[in-house]
């Protein structure tokens, strides 16, 4: 691996799900693609750990399964060390898994209730044909703190408490030793005392190891606990990404700013702003160009219509928002002309997509 | 994403090596805690005497099966109700009923057996294939299942017997190949249920096989399930040789105790000679009875207890 090159980068990466019935084909109909994960392009380096928030159904899930190669991307293209996946032989799939592990939500689920903690963890050595297990087995335990091995490695998932048993998770995608872990809101379901200690966890071992690190999740609070940098997703789309502490601290899209002002403050007389976003998201189904957040944004305008850019606000922040541009002086004609498209006529709809794909 | 084709043969391969350990592990662990149960300890002694009898019952039984018992006078003793010499009496040709009970054991047990391993072996390829595969494959396997289940079992028995000719293991055969329906589908839902959950996410990012997770992971938390419908396959593959037997399409010289009511039945004599009726119907009761209610609580126990309806799907 070359320096400066991300170990992870998704370009334009894209999922649609079309769920077309024979009888749909038969009678020719089009049947619109659900938009799950829609051009996102992210980029994940070396000991960096990234941050991907946004509220349930907006697509964290899909894109994670899809960094796991449990889906196939319907467009764009997603690098592992500069090599495109899209072209990779199974060989070459099984090094990437290999070297992407994943932490789930629920502790509850992702051990087999059959295995103890021994099979779980002989699992991954045995499907790459590692040696050492015992001795393997032993050190990931104790890097997770189940201290000592002997006293857990043979309990089922049953005997276990449930900051135990994400222990185990989190002891299970390191013991291939990987490059990045891929972390599907690791704590949301235990206490908060468990949190704090989960996550003081995967962030030392993030700092030992020198891992990468994708985390979803939809509490900012535990976000802006481990990540660098964090990426706002709404219905399938990136909105805004910005330093951890800078979207903390001047959230520059509108839906970030709800996000901010819904964290709760731990002083009952604080008399916080109340969001001003209404109403739930919608089914990522025929959303139309433009803007997504139009419907629900406070700050709604004309030409939200028509898809934003990604512009760099401040040098830090980047938000694809049309509050951050001067559309004046960009380019006007172009900017009516993808109006008057986006309301209805015809042709070159693809020629407005690709401009506005620019960044 | 999967590898749909051999798949099929992979597993059957995997079945051959489901000795490993783990499962016999978890087995004996159930098992271990059913003893603590002491209505499945009934039953389950229950079962293990009706197998001991499978296994001695030819041996110990005081006469044979076609031995006529005659009198000290030489003549037949027909229809003689129970006494010392003869516990359970005789029949109107003069067989001895305890004899023929012990003796009939042995089908019973081997027609339970032999139906129930049919059944599960069928109902699980086909459940956890479906299941686990979707798809297309899953489609065409259902909707033989669900072809299946449209079967009348007792008239499609008569007629294949009248196909393949009327004998003991045909009919055992008949049987198994109908029922085999309801253990596909429930077992099917249950890994639908279990193929979602996040261990199996997890063990198919780290790269495990298809044929791997399905014998690693779906095989082992479907067991307790299959273990129930493979007890409930025996109870029902008895039950219904019994009933084929009564009508007469089971091969009358295998003495089970199906065929014992019924040879009481066709000599016209059933109300006359109630030791000669009764017992095997309480024998086949007992028997039926036992081995649903040990798959039931194997599953109950086993299991977490959680999967009240099962065993109402399981008809």
């Amino acid at each position: 691996m070359t320096e400066n090159e991300p170990v992870l980068k998704l370009e334009n990466l894209q999922k649609y799900f079309t769920d077309e019935s024979l009888k749909d084909r038969i009678l020719g109909r089009d049947v619109s693609p659900v938009r799950a994960v829609d051009e996102v392009t992210i980029d994940l380096y070396e000991n960096e750990s990234i941050g991907v928030i946004g509220e349930s159904g907006c697509g964290k899930t899909t894109l994670l399964r899809t960094l796991m190669g449990l889906y196939k991307p319907t467009g764009g293209e997603m690098y592992y060390n500069g090599e495109p996946t899209s072209e990779f032989s199974k060989a070459e799939w099984q090094k990437y898994r290999r070297n992407v592990q994943i932490i789930f939500q629920d502790p509850f689920n992702s051990l087999d209730p059959k295995f103890t903690v021994r099979d779980t963890l002989k699992e991954p050595l045995q499907v790459h044909g590692l040696d050492n297990h015992e001795e393997r087995m032993h050190r990931v335990l104790e890097e997770v703190q189940l201290n000592p091995p002997e006293q857990y490695i043979d309990r089922y998932p049953k005997q276990l408490s449930g900051g135990e048993k994400q222990r185990v998770s989190i002891a299970r995608a390191l013991i291939l030793e990987p490059e990045v872990i891929l972390a599907d809101e690791p704590v949301s379901m235990l206490d908060v005392s468990t949190q704090a200690s989960i996550l003081t966890l995967l962030s030392n071992l993030m700092e030992e190891k020198g891992l990468s690190m994708f985390y979803i999740s939809h509490d900012l609070s535990t976000v802006s606990y481990i990540c660098d940098e964090i990426n706002v997703m709404y219905l399938g789309r990136v909105v805004e990404r910005s330093p951890t502490k800078k979207v903390l601290r001047e959230p520059k899209h509108p839906y970030s700013q709800a996000l901010i002002d819904a964290i709760p403050v731990p002083d009952p007389h604080y008399n916080r702003e109340r969001t001003k976003i209404e109403g739930a998201a919608l089914d990522p189904v025929d959303l139309g160009e433009g803007c997504r957040f139009r419907d629900r944004c406070p700050e709604r305008m004309d030409i939200c219509d028509i898809k934003p850019r990604f512009v760099d606000v401040d040098g830090e922040s980047i938000a694809s928002c049309h509050l951050y541009y001067d559309h004046e002086s960009a380019d006007p004609a172009a900017d009516i002309d993808e109006r008057r498209l986006a309301s209805g006529s015809t042709t070159s709809g693809v020629e407005a997509t690709g401009k506005a794909g620019d960044n | 994403m999967l590898n749909r084709i051999p798949i099929l043969s992979r597993v059957s391969e995997g079945f051959s090596n489901a000795g490993n350990h783990y499962a016999i592990r978890n087995f004996r662990n159930a098992l271990g805690k059913m003893l603590d149960s002491r209505m499945t300890m009934v039953y389950a002694s229950f079962l293990v005497f009706v197998l001991l009898l499978g296994l001695v019952g030819p041996w110990i039984a005081p006469y044979d099966a076609t031995d006529r018992i005659r009198g000290e006078d030489g003549e037949l003793l027909r229809g003689e109700p129970p006494s010392l010499d003869h516990p359970l009496g005789t029949t109107e040709v003069g067989y001895d009923v305890f004899s023929r009970m012990l003796i009939g054991a042995r089908p019973t047990a081997i027609s339970g057996l032999l139906g129930g391993t049919i059944i599960i072996t069928i109902g699980s390829l086909v459940g956890i294939t479906a299941g686990y595969v979707g798809g297309r494959t899953e489609n065409v396997l259902m909707r033989m299942t669900d072809l299946v289940y449209g079967v009348p079992l007792i008239p499609t028995a008569i007629v294949l017997i009248a196909f393949f000719g009327v004998g003991f293991i045909q009919s055992i055969l008949v049987i198994a190949f109908v029922l085999w329906r309801g253990s596909a589908r429930v077992l099917r839902s249950q890994v639908l249920q279990i193929k979602e959950r996040e261990f199996i996410l997890a063990s198919k990012a780290t790269g495990t096989s298809t044929p791997r997770i399905i014998m690693k992971h779906i095989f082992p938390n479907v067991a307790t399930m299959a273990v129930m419908f493979f007890a409930i396959g025996v109870g029902y593959t008895i039950i219904i040789q019994a009933g084929l037997s009564f009508l007469g399409v089971v091969d009358p010289f295998v003495p089970s105790w199906g065929v014992m009511m019924r040879n009481a039945y066709a000599s016209g004599q059933v109300g006359n000679y109630w030791w000669w009726s009764i017992p095997p119907g309480l024998m086949i009761a007992f028997t039926v009875v036992s081995t649903f209610m040990f798959g039931r609580s194997y599953e109950r126990i086993s299991g977490g207890g959680d999967d009240e309806g099962a065993m109402v799907q399981a008809g």
